[in-house]
């Protein structure tokens, strides 16, 4: 996957000509309902999505890869499974025009063709959303991190690290080795020195 | 496989993790700590950015350099946190509240010369000497906007005690370049004025950084950073103020607490063209179902939502207003703020060691505070 020359003049040339890149000219451009463009992502167990292309480009990998031209077929993402897959493209769906994460968009709005981007206030609907987006348990919150994590969306990475800041919020140090599996790699003498530097934490 | 979690990835959490937690994330693993150790942020996103703390240092030297203590609105906990690394014994003047660091002053000898600390990182730098010696000279923090990197700031020194009379310079310092240059004119009425009484914090509005004298009758001035012009604003009510301290407000513009004594005390903001004072809260005369003194040893910090009203002596609670309604929203004033009582005492925070402190404060040795976001990394102050 290519990345760094993703600038907005390759985004402007994606805006005029429309998932162009690599289909015949005769070929219609994936419309999805009401005309709107469509692509399809496909997870690593074989599950099929239909994702407005605009909501996919929340993502900065599905752009640079929409960008590259592989945005006509399904596009593989092998690391991720379906019922992930299906929790991120709702959340795309969901955080349309959202002005926390638009910043991104707002440059191609100017083209005139990312109207559902203008920015709305989030709304209370999307916020409890979100809220429940990650009231998972643990390992599926870890699954959405790596997930975001790979797409690189911000809204997505926002509300997963964020969730995931929550969880170990008021742990001890031992229950957050815990949780992420972590394996204590300092030595006694180490930790105790650490533990005495921020003595007003472990009070 | 959390082992290998990417840098980027934790950082993301870390972000919107508080001091606290980010304190004890450094202690789980080598991994983890370099990465805390190299958020230039500091952690000051989402809830973590949300509410500044409260220092509080004695504002008079004691003897074995005392800890300072910070409390968490959030945590609802105070912490001690030693000054011992600390070379020489220092007064606290302002908070660098982008950088989570102290501005302090040397305490011993008559000259002046200031010292950045983060008692969170242990850290401290000692700033060059100032190109004209004075005593004295009100200080004003500017916080630069770098977003995402390491905080820039400004320190203005304005005016100041000579020798024989009154320095009519203004020199500021950068912190990218680490010197201080030459910056204009301090007017000698004004220099006269910010010098015989020793200024309050300053609050920078609109581009303007202000300091309020601090004898009555009140008033404020102000130097416009972009084209050095100074200025005095009038104060509501200077004259019957007893106690008065200037907070920044959330629209960006000045802010005003004080009152006239009985518990009485108001929030006033200027409005835009410096035009007028308008009354945006008021400080109940109970809070919590108890009367506070608000005499004039009442001492006020301010930040964009919070107000923190203490007496000189910290041991006997504090009242916290905290902005809770939008400020274009109708209603009264009294509505838009919650008032609570702070009754745990700071000499709590270090177990066994109340009398020790409690001789400090209980014998009426006054504290100043500020209000901080608090930075577990270490790269500001390199």
């Amino acid at each position: 996957m290519s990345s760094g020359d993703s600038g907005p003049s390759s985004s402007k040339q994606l805006v005029q000509q429309p998932a162009a890149a690599g289909r015949s000219p005769n070929q219609p451009p994936l419309l999805g309902a009401g005309g709107r463009k469509v692509i399809v992502l496909k997870s690593g167990d074989e599950e099929e999505f239909e994702v407005d292309l605009l909501d996919a480009m929340q993502s900065r990998t599905l752009r640079r890869a929409i960008e590259d031209g592989c945005g006509d077929g399904p596009m593989p993402l092998p690391n991720l499974t379906g019922p992930v897959l299906a929790k991120v493209v709702e959340l795309f769906r969901r955080h349309r025009g959202d002005p926390r994460w638009a910043d991104e968009l707002q440059e191609t709005e100017k083209e005139g063709m990312f109207k559902d981007y203008a920015p709305q206030k989030p709304t209370a609907e999307v916020k409890g959303f979100d809220r429940e987006f990650v009231s998972v348990d643990r390992d599926a919150l870890f699954d959405l991190l790596r997930a975001a994590n790979f797409l690189e969306a911000p809204g997505l990475l926002d509300v997963t690290c964020d969730a995931a800041a929550d969880a170990v919020m008021n742990m001890t140090v031992e229950e957050v080795r815990e949780y992420f599996g972590l394996v204590n790699d300092y030595t006694p003498e180490e930790e105790a020195a650490l533990r005495k530097q921020h003595e007003w934490a472990f009070q | 496989m959390w082992d290998r979690l990417p840098l980027d990835l934790l950082a993301h959490i870390f972000s919107f993790l508080p001091p606290l937690s980010l304190a004890r994330a450094m202690a789980v693993c080598g991994h983890w700590h370099a990465c805390v150790l190299s958020d230039p942020s500091g952690g000051r996103r989402g809830r973590a950015a949300s509410c500044p703390w409260f220092l509080a240092m004695h504002a008079r030297p004691v003897a074995a350099k005392p800890p300072c203590y910070v409390y968490s609105l959030e945590l609802r906990r105070w912490h001690a946190l030693p000054l011992d690394f600390l070379p020489f014994p220092v007064r606290l003047v302002a908070s660098v509240a982008n950088a989570g660091l102290l501005l302090c002053r040397l305490a011993a000898g008559s000259r002046f010369r200031l010292l950045l600390c983060n008692p969170f990182t242990r850290q401290h730098k000692l700033l060059p000497d100032l190109i004209v010696p004075r005593s004295n000279p009100a200080v004003g923090v500017v916080p630069g906007d770098a977003p995402g990197g390491a905080a820039s700031f400004q320190i203005y020194a304005a005016g100041g005690a000579t020798g024989g009379g009154y320095e009519p310079t203004l020199e500021v310092y950068e912190s990218r370049a680490g010197v201080w240059r030459r910056a204009g004119a301090t007017p000698a009425g004004f220099a006269v004025r910010l010098t015989v009484w020793t200024p309050n914090e300053s609050v920078v509005a609109g581009g303007v950084v202000y300091w309020m004298t601090s004898a009555r009758a009140y008033s404020v001035m102000g130097l416009e950073v972009a084209t050095g012009a100074w200025r005095e604003v009038k104060v509501p009510l200077a004259d019957r103020l007893e106690w008065a301290a200037l907070v920044g407000r959330r629209s960006g513009r000045l802010g005003l607490v004080g009152g006239c004594g009985q518990g009485e005390g108001w929030v006033w903001e200027l409005t835009e063209g410096e035009q007028s004072w308008v009354v945006v809260g008021v400080v109940p005369e109970e809070v919590e179902g108890r009367k506070w003194a608000g005499g004039a040893a009442t001492r006020c910090v301010g930040g964009d939502r919070e107000v923190y009203l203490y007496g000189g002596e910290l041991g006997k609670g504090m009242v916290v207003g905290r902005e809770v309604g939008d400020s274009s929203s109708s209603g009264h004033e009294e509505e838009r703020w919650e008032w609570k009582w702070i009754e745990e005492y700071c000499c709590s925070a270090i177990p066994g060691r109340e009398k020790a402190v409690a001789v400090g404060g209980g014998g009426g040795a006054p504290f100043k505070g500020v209000l901080f976001h608090p930075s577990l990394s270490p790269s500001c102050l390199r």
